[in-house]
């Protein structure tokens, strides 16, 4: 009973959050952001509080979570924000849609439903959860705290807290197997993607699109085990959608959003440099607009989010492994001379092991960028397209800087593939909207 | 005049590269994987890249369209088309099937298909001229042209279902196994659970392991690497022992003075795959140790604890053997 208690809150103050950012949220948006922000934000409030000796128990977390639930509510009042208000017309119009789309709904809703059967029967058995996520879970929970007691475990603190934090949670307070949180992870995901798609496609185009999307096989399996890459690709890519979604339709609240994902994303996983693609996005906005409200607005959070971790690893392995220090090694790396044999090498490992997997998604993708190239309008969403390559090109030259690092590289081929599993979800989101039919 | 003959004789090039990859692309996914490579000495994929590359710029800065065949163009819709229905047949029936259906019956690689599928898509780019796509007069935006041309959007319909169809098939390749055993065993423990996951042998030892030592303990483990990688990784392996220690050892020395240090057992692991790497082979540990006494841990039968002033490691050749040793301090 506490466990759904507190997931409640949890969600309730993510629904708050939400809600002081984005006054016009429908019911599926507000689901969909509601899980990530609460369970993103709580856990690192509750790493930052550890940090400064705050033990890690029932009661910090309750009243931590009622004071965040108690400001997130009043800068709603103060905001005038229709709070409870839900929009009916997704459960009427079920019943007016096209047997086709109520069929589509059925299998997506059947997806769901599959992978939580699955993340809630199997108890977490992936070998990187026992080897770090789940064990240093456990052990915050028994001794209530993490940076204190970091030194004395090996593989300990190779990664940031939310996904060790979130089992924390879970096992405080009463719960066996957190590993159905994953596919909750899957739930906010499809909500926000039908959301984002449908604003610009039909119901019919974007059902088969988010049908798609939850039906490519890494993404739909690691929302039944207990790895971190499935929150990382929610966060980020959510986060990208918001970002586009502020540049198209000049929101800052959208971007505010955006920021908050991107920097959750690095506070899931801090290994990969994608975060680096918004920033520059962000930059190149500003100098357009000649403003400098955009980049305050997206780096004051995101940097809140992403600069502790930093800091904390830092002062665990190193100046070499704070944001500052991995530049500079990636930095020196390719500054000291291009290695032409090491690049062709990297793109036959990344078109091996990865692009092959994208298979006819690949494809399709770079039909719709020469369709839009050829038709040259929509300026707006060749940025999304930009913000793809950008990722794209970040994916290569990570995997080149890293094979110049460690003569292993070739050997974890899987990992590299774990990696770039949001890459599939963005390419059909923007398939999606080059090709699909619009309401028009 | 010249420049006329010179584009032309940039186009020919480009044609007869484009077939001549085409050719070699399904040549090699109706033999095998390397074909190409072993036969004429050139890596398909370089030739692949680099015949793109020059199709993408003779494409775009020579504006080769009006000086391109006509019959060209019907060529590249027809071959893309064929293909199409042939690698979405084969996946079909592959999926309906089994993994290597096609390649036992019909001798082709349906994965590497993809290549001269890629391939004919290209051939399309080049060669279709864009008055078969729009008519440029009505300067027609995308969203009309897509609710106007009609087939092109039943196509695309086709090829998402197709891909819906292809990763369902996916889906139930990787987690058919753990779908049958939760339905089957749908009442199951989590021991029961865990032994299905993390392996048999593996699961019963730790269980083992834990209910015979104390929880403060420390244990020497195995070398990290086939035949333990579980019993051998230290990371691992402390989630199922925990608050115990594990300090790694190696495969035949202790790396660390038994009397002197505080280790309290040693395991004695015979290896938990078949499998067996940097030299190692199974059955650990291959070296004396000081002992208390010896518990095995036999299938179905009871622990049988043995009392040893010495494990000798010559009495455990060739037998396979769990158990572990009690330190004599």
């Amino acid at each position: 009973m506490n466990i759904i208690l507190i997931l409640l809150l949890i969600v309730l103050f993510g629904y708050f959050l939400t809600k002081a950012i984005i006054y016009d949220t429908g019911f599926i948006e507000s689901v969909g952001l509601s899980f990530l922000l609460g369970m993103g934000i709580l856990t690192f409030v509750i790493f930052i509080s550890s940090w400064s000796g705050i033990h890690i128990s029932t009661d910090s977390i309750l009243v931590m979570l009622s004071i965040l639930i108690l400001i997130t509510f009043f800068v709603c009042i103060k905001l005038n924000r229709k709070l409870f208000i839900f929009n009916h017309w997704s459960f009427r119009s079920f019943n007016n849609m096209y047997l086709y789309e109520k069929l589509l709904i059925i299998v997506i809703v059947a997806m769901l439903t599959i992978s939580l059967l699955l993340s809630t029967f199997y108890p977490i058995t992936v070998w990187d959860a026992l080897a770090l996520y789940d064990f240093r879970a456990k052990v915050i929970a028994e001794l209530g705290f993490f940076v204190q007691i970091a030194k004395n475990y090996e593989y300990f603190s190779h990664y940031p807290l939310l996904t060790s934090l979130m089992h924390t949670v879970y096992y405080l307070f009463g719960g066996t197997n957190p590993q159905f949180l994953y596919s909750i992870f899957l739930f906010s995901f499809v909500a926000i993607y039908y959301i984002f798609i449908r604003k610009k496609v039909t119901r019919f185009t974007a059902l088969v699109s988010t049908l798609l999307m939850i039906t490519i096989p890494r993404i739909f399996e690691h929302s039944t085990i207990a790895y971190t890459n499935l929150p990382y690709t929610v966060f980020y890519v959510s986060g990208l959608l918001y970002l586009y979604e502020s540049y198209v339709n000049e929101r800052y609240d959208y971007l505010l959003i955006s920021s908050l994902l991107i920097g959750l994303s690095t506070w899931t996983r801090s290994d990969l440099p994608f975060w680096i693609t918004p920033i520059l996005f962000v930059v190149f906005v500003a100098l357009n607009k000649k403003s400098i409200k955009a980049l305050i607005v997206y780096l004051v959070p995101f940097l809140l989010i992403q600069q502790p971790w930093s800091v904390f690893s830092a002062s665990m392995f190193g100046t070499g492994y704070s944001t500052a220090g991995q530049l500079s090694m990636a930095g020196n790396s390719l500054l000291t001379g291009i290695d032409i044999n090491r690049l062709i090498n990297t793109f036959i490992y990344l078109y091996k092991n990865i692009f092959v997997e994208w298979g006819a998604l690949l494809l399709l993708f770079v039909v719709s960028a020469f369709i839009q190239f050829r038709n040259k309008f929509d300026k707006k969403s060749l940025f999304l397209l930009l913000m793809i390559l950008l990722n794209i090109l970040g994916l290569f030259f990570s995997t080149y800087v890293f094979s110049m690092r460690f003569s292993e590289w070739k050997e974890i081929a899987d990992s590299a593939v774990r990696m770039s599993i949001f890459f599939p979800p963005l390419m059909l989101y923007y398939i999606t909207i080059t090709l699909g039919e619009n309401d028009e | 005049m010249k420049s006329k003959k010179v584009l032309h004789s940039y186009i020919g090039a480009l044609i007869l590269a484009w077939l001549v990859v085409l050719m070699l692309s399904i040549v090699e996914s109706a033999t095998y994987p390397g074909f190409v490579l072993k036969h004429l000495y050139v890596d398909l994929l370089s030739i692949i890249f680099v015949v793109v590359i020059l199709g993408f710029f003779i494409k775009i800065f020579l504006k080769i369209e009006r000086n391109v065949p006509n019959y060209l163009e019907k060529v590249a819709i027809c071959i893309s088309i064929i293909l199409s229905v042939v690698v979405f047949l084969c996946n079909f029936i592959e999926g309906i099937s089994y993994t290597n259906y096609i390649f036992s019956r019909f001798h082709v690689h349906p994965k590497l298909l993809y290549t001269p599928l890629f391939l004919s898509y290209f051939g399309l780019f080049l060669f279709i001229k864009k008055d078969t796509i729009w008519n440029k007069s009505n300067n027609a935006g995308l969203a009309k042209y897509f609710k106007t041309i009609y087939k092109v959007r039943t196509l695309l319909l086709i090829i998402c279902f197709w891909l819906i169809f292809q990763n369902l098939t996916v889906i139930w390749q990787v987690l058919r196994n753990d779908i049958l055993f939760m339905v089957k065993h749908r009442e199951s423990t989590v021991a029961e659970k865990m032994r299905y996951k993390v392996g048999d042998k593996f699961y019963k030892f730790v269980d083992f392991v834990q209910k015979n030592t104390p929880p403060y303990s420390t244990i020497l483990i195995p070398p990290q690497g086939y035949p333990w990688p579980q019993t051998g990784n230290p990371s691992y392996i402390r989630y199922f022992l925990y608050p115990r220690k594990v300090v790694v050892g190696k495969e035949y020395e202790a790396n660390i003075d038994l009397l002197k240090s505080n280790i309290d057992y040693v395991l004695i692991a015979h290896g938990e795959t078949d499998t067996t790497e940097f030299g190692f082979t199974h059955g650990w540990p291959k070296f004396d140790v000081p002992s208390d006494y010896v518990l095995y841990m036999e299938d179905d039968k009871e622990l049988i604890r043995q009392y040893e002033h010495m494990y000798l490691y010559k009495n455990s050749i060739g037998k396979e053997q769990w158990g572990i040793i009690k330190i004599k301090k």
